[in-house]
């Protein structure tokens, strides 16, 4: 049973620690993701590799305008539709106006991301169209009403038996542990829609501007399905997916692929750049490109273009020992979980309470900042945002007002002085059979509710010095 | 053109111009919307190939290919001298047709136009072997996207292979369909030696050399990389082969002209 | 594993000491043992009074306007030293607290500056060392081990040392100096211990859950010393180990140095 992604932070959290069977899902598909990703960077000159990457990115962030434009222009040129979308509400509009105007009845989808922030499916369902998943994890998510808990794993907290459980009741498929034969199943599923289908939807990964190109990595091949045998292709890409030249998406798409799964290359890398010619015996007619800003442009105004940069890759998450021990759904609802995910999320959301836990979830370790293939840093982002909740009075006011003491007793050194000699006095105060306390009051039983706390030494640091200090002294004068 | 596509496009006009004005303004003002720059928006005027290799004849670079082919679960032959091509599509189609015991497997294969495949007696050989080359001719018309999803092998030629990664690149063009490559469970590939390339990033530097990358890119209007058959590990990360796109896919490369 | 050259320009150098407050009120033989390594190198230990805490809990809590009072404490008590020329170098035995100094510091500063904390910042940067860094790269402490090797000595890299400083063959070289070259491999490493400073408090039970994983490795490496850079992950990791009643112990690499082997 998937945790209630809508519950408070902390009952998300304890929900997530306490159901094994996903804590082992997660921590047996994490280690192999990551050990995966340290095979691959290891066998190239990954040093350099992110050193282009990173420069092609915030090149892409910082001529976004101009960039566009180019897109736009060549797109165009192409035989595109393209189309602009402030919020998730005006790229719903467009997807569900062309899908009225084509008379779509059935939709087939290659995992978007962006189409997640926008909840795209149950919008064009509205409307009497029937969305179908075709990436296997986002279909095996749809038929059991889930939210994804991983941006390229998504369906990495079940295991085989429930998909199997979920394949017997929704495909009528035999009993059995085998992925091939349950992938068997959903692959003859959905040719059928494949073939029917009348509208293809697709995101994006990279937006080549100098040529109006639109990338898309698969494994399945369903992003090559969903963008060739439907009348009518949409792709939906989030601004910021735009990159100026042919070399850097394929460069780009290569540290992808390194990092989010190890591999050398996707088994397809497909470039789209417009419907089929008179002369083409497949493809789309008509190519919609919907290109949007959804709370993208609120992230760089306030000040937080780096994390703008994101492939995508999911490396951060697969090397966090705190998604490590949480999962996915523990994030909350959200379409980005993990490192980047707790910068995002409560960026992207008007009211900077939502997820304003998720800055906190983290002990700053830097493994997320190592992995990331652009060199986003990952804990000076999220250090800033708890900076920003702090000064927008967002944070637990207790932890808040601890702090505030804690440094004020701290700055001067006659009140540290005056501090430390308290805390010795509580510490002989409590007795000297132990040097340890097994349990405190608040906020301190946080501490001991798992774990002894050591307590204040009998002496501090500086008193034993000045101490031993007098004594070599007084040895030297009595010898001198 | 409805009240509703006049009504999306000017909605769509208005968040272009709020979009682009937004970020322009962002973009202008003194403090750097970055927390940390590294480069200010500069960058180097060449990138360095990924992947890279010493060897560069094309024997070399078909071996290279096959067995990048091989380790994401392809398989490869080279033609010999004095091996005819169609002959050892024949051999892997009779393979074939043991391993999956389905009588259409062994007569029609899902093609491209024979004449962009480049190999002169193709259809003749074939055909005097009971298989037929069907070449789909709109895949959007119903028989002719019903007869192409119910074929079981499909064979097509390349715009280049790559041999670092065992990749091969696919266009759409006239005689050349996405759905050869696609519908069916099997993947014949005709790998002309005088295309394989180091790696994908030379075959751009070619293609950028010649000045035609757009062209290539636009007038195919999709092409795709493809690197093996189709895989999936979202179950439990195991590894399975097949799902959606083809299962099998065998490169045989040749020395053209053929 | 060859040790780096060591960077002696100075015959008797003489270092300011920062502790850490934790340091400073519960683990005071952890500023004792880094004492008396620099002294036993001929290095003479200025300990200025003034000082008191880096700022880390404030600069991590989110409010980098609280740590700028803490910085400038540090501030104006170490680098008025250096810039006299009383001390040539600042020891700090924590990874975190030299990482806040010479990289955090800058942020804070950046948000209000000064030029006073501007040039004061740029003083202490460079001549600011973690231990091992001290020991290792402008020492060149050479170990003989006066006692008998340690055996069952793993280590755990604390994160701000390992990743924020990349600081981590100078811990590694002492301690393979300490246990005959007989280091345990740690597995799992790299993974952070959970301790995370106030991450510790406020996110509890997952941080109580990535120290236990900790613990799970150690158990199954056979450690019964993890050596550590840091108090806090020391805290945090003891903490785990008496409450499940493992003997497996944390000891501060000062520590360990100190009492078992010096040239």
């Amino acid at each position: 049973m998937p945790i209630d992604i809508d519950a408070p932070y902390k009952s998300r959290i304890r929900e997530a620690l306490s159901d094994s069977n996903v804590r082992g899902a997660v921590n047996r598909a994490m280690s192999q993701l990551a050990d995966r990703r340290e095979k691959a960077v290891a066998a190239i000159d990954n040093d350099t590799m992110r050193d282009e990457a990173r420069e092609i990115r915030e090149h892409s962030i910082r001529n976004l305008p101009k960039l566009l434009r180019e897109l736009e222009v060549n797109l165009t040129r192409n035989g595109c539709k393209v189309h602009w979308a402030n919020t998730d509400i005006e790229a719903n509009h467009i997807v569900k106006t062309i899908a009225q105007t084509c008379g779509t009845k059935t939709a087939i989808k290659s995992k978007s991301m962006v189409t997640e922030e926008i909840h795209l499916n149950n919008s064009l369902q509205e409307i009497g169209v029937e969305v179908v998943e075709t990436d296997l994890g986002e279909y095996i998510i749809q038929l059991a009403n889930e939210p994804p808990s991983h941006i390229v794993a998504p369906v990495i907290h079940k295991r085989a038996e429930d998909i199997s459980k979920l394949f017997q009741k929704e495909l009528g498929m035999e009993p059995t542990l085998d992925p091939a034969i349950m992938c068997e199943a959903a692959r003859e599923e959905l040719r059928k829609y494949f073939l029917k289908a009348d509208m293809g939807i697709s995101g994006c990964n990279f937006a080549i501007a100098e040529t109006g190109t639109l990338c898309i990595i698969t494994n399945e091949g369903n992003g090559r399905m969903v963008s060739s045998l439907p009348p009518v292709h949409v792709i939906i890409a989030g601004i910021e997916k735009v990159v100026s030249r042919v070399e850097d998406a394929v460069l780009l798409w290569q540290a992808a692929t390194r990092n989010a799964t190890g591999q050398d290359a996707s088994v397809y890398f497909s470039m789209t750049s417009g419907p089929k010619k008179e002369d083409h015996a497949d493809g789309p007619k008509e190519v919609h490109v919907i290109l949007v800003d959804n709370a993208r442009t609120n992230v760089m105004e306030k000040g937080y273009a780096d994390a703008l940069m994101c492939i995508r890759c999911g490396a951060c998450m697969d090397v966090c020992p705190v998604y490590r021990e949480i999962g996915g759904h523990a994030y909350g609802r959200t379409a980005y979980p993990g490192p980047i995910g707790s910068i995002l999320t409560p960026l992207m959301n008007e009211n900077l309470n939502v997820g304003k836990d998720l800055p906190f979830a983290s002990s700053l370790c830097g493994a997320c900042r190592d992995a990331c293939p652009v060199k986003i840093d990952l804990p000076r982002l999220l250090l800033e945002l708890r900076n920003d909740l702090s000064k927008q009075k967002i944070t637990n006011p207790f932890q808040t007002f601890l702090v505030k003491s804690f440094t004020s007793l701290l700055k001067r050194p006659k009140r540290y002085l005056t501090m430390t000699k308290i805390a010795t006095l509580i510490s002989k105060l409590s007795g000297t059979k132990t040097n340890t306390f097994a349990s405190l009051p608040s906020p301190f039983n946080r501490w001991t509710r798992s774990r002894v706390l050591q307590k204040p030494s009998a002496k501090t640091f500086r008193e034993i010095r000045e101490e031993s200090h007098k004594q070599l002294k007084h040895k030297d004068q009595e010898m001198g | 053109m409805t009240l509703e596509t006049t009504d999306m496009q000017s909605l769509s006009r208005i968040a272009r111009k709020s979009i682009l004005d937004k970020l322009e303004k962002t973009l202008n003002r003194p403090q750097d919307p970055f927390k940390v720059s590294e480069t200010m928006g500069v960058r180097r005027p060449h990138l360095t190939p990924v992947t890279q290799v010493e060897e560069n004849s094309p024997e070399q670079l078909a071996i290279l290919f096959g067995e990048q082919l091989k380790a994401v679960s392809g398989s490869y032959h080279i033609v010999r001298e004095g091996e005819g091509v169609a002959d050892a599509v024949l051999r892997h189609i009779s393979q074939i047709h043991k391993y999956e015991n389905n009588p259409e497997c062994k007569n029609k294969i899902l093609s491209w136009n024979p004449d962009v495949l480049n190999v002169s007696d193709l259809s003749e050989t074939l055909e005097r072997n009971n298989v037929e080359l069907v070449v789909p001719n709109d895949l959007h018309e119903e028989t002719c996207r019903t007869e192409a999803s119910s074929i079981r092998v499909g064979i097509t030629g390349v715009e280049a292979a790559m041999a670092t990664t065992g990749t091969v690149s696919l266009g759409n063009g006239p005689g050349m369909n996405r759905a050869a490559s696609l519908l069916p469970l099997h993947h014949i590939l005709l790998v002309p030696q005088e295309r394989l390339y180091q790696n994908v990033e030379s075959w751009f530097e070619e293609l950028r050399k010649q000045k035609i990358i757009r062209e290539v890119l636009c007038d195919r209007s999709q092409l795709s990389l493809v690197t093996g058959p189709s895989k999936s590990a979202d179950i439990e990360l195991t590894l399975t082969l097949g799902v959606h796109g083809p299962r099998t896919v065998h490169a045989i490369i040749y020395r053209a002209p053929y | 594993m060859t040790p780096p050259k060591p960077n002696i320009d100075i015959p008797h150098p003489k270092v300011g000491l920062f502790v850490s407050c934790i340091v400073d009120v519960l683990y005071p033989k952890i500023g004792l043992a880094t004492e008396k390594l620099l002294v036993s190198q001929g290095v003479e230990v200025v300990f200025p009074q003034e000082q008191t805490c880096c700022g880390q809990p404030a600069f991590n809590a989110g409010q980098q306007k609280d740590s700028l009072a803490l910085a400038k404490n540090f501030l104006n008590t170490f680098a008025p030293m250096i810039e006299e020329g009383e001390i040539s170098s600042i020891v700090v035995p924590s990874g975190s607290c030299a990482a806040m100094i010479k990289h955090s510091y800058a942020v804070i500063i950046e948000k209000y500056p000064s030029e006073e904390l501007i040039r004061q910042h740029q003083v202490i940067e460079h001549n600011t060392y973690e231990l091992s860094e001290y020991l290792v790269e402008v020492l060149g402490v050479g170990i003989t081990p006066s006692h008998r090797p340690l055996e069952n000595v793993a280590y755990h890299p604390c994160c701000h040392l390992l990743r924020d400083l990349k600081i981590d063959q100078q811990p590694r070289h002492l301690l393979e100096k300490l246990t005959d070259n007989k280091l345990l491999s740690l597995p799992e490493a790299e993974t952070c211990c959970g301790f995370g400073g106030l991450f510790s408090l406020w996110n509890e039970e997952i941080s109580v859950e990535m120290g236990l994983r900790k613990v799970r490795n150690l158990k199954a490496c056979g450690a019964e010393i993890v050596a550590v850079s840091d108090a806090g992950c020391m805290a945090h990791l003891n903490g785990i180990l008496i409450k499940e009643g493992h003997p497996c112990r944390a000891i501060h690499i000062a520590e360990l140095i100190a009492d078992n082997g010096l040239d």
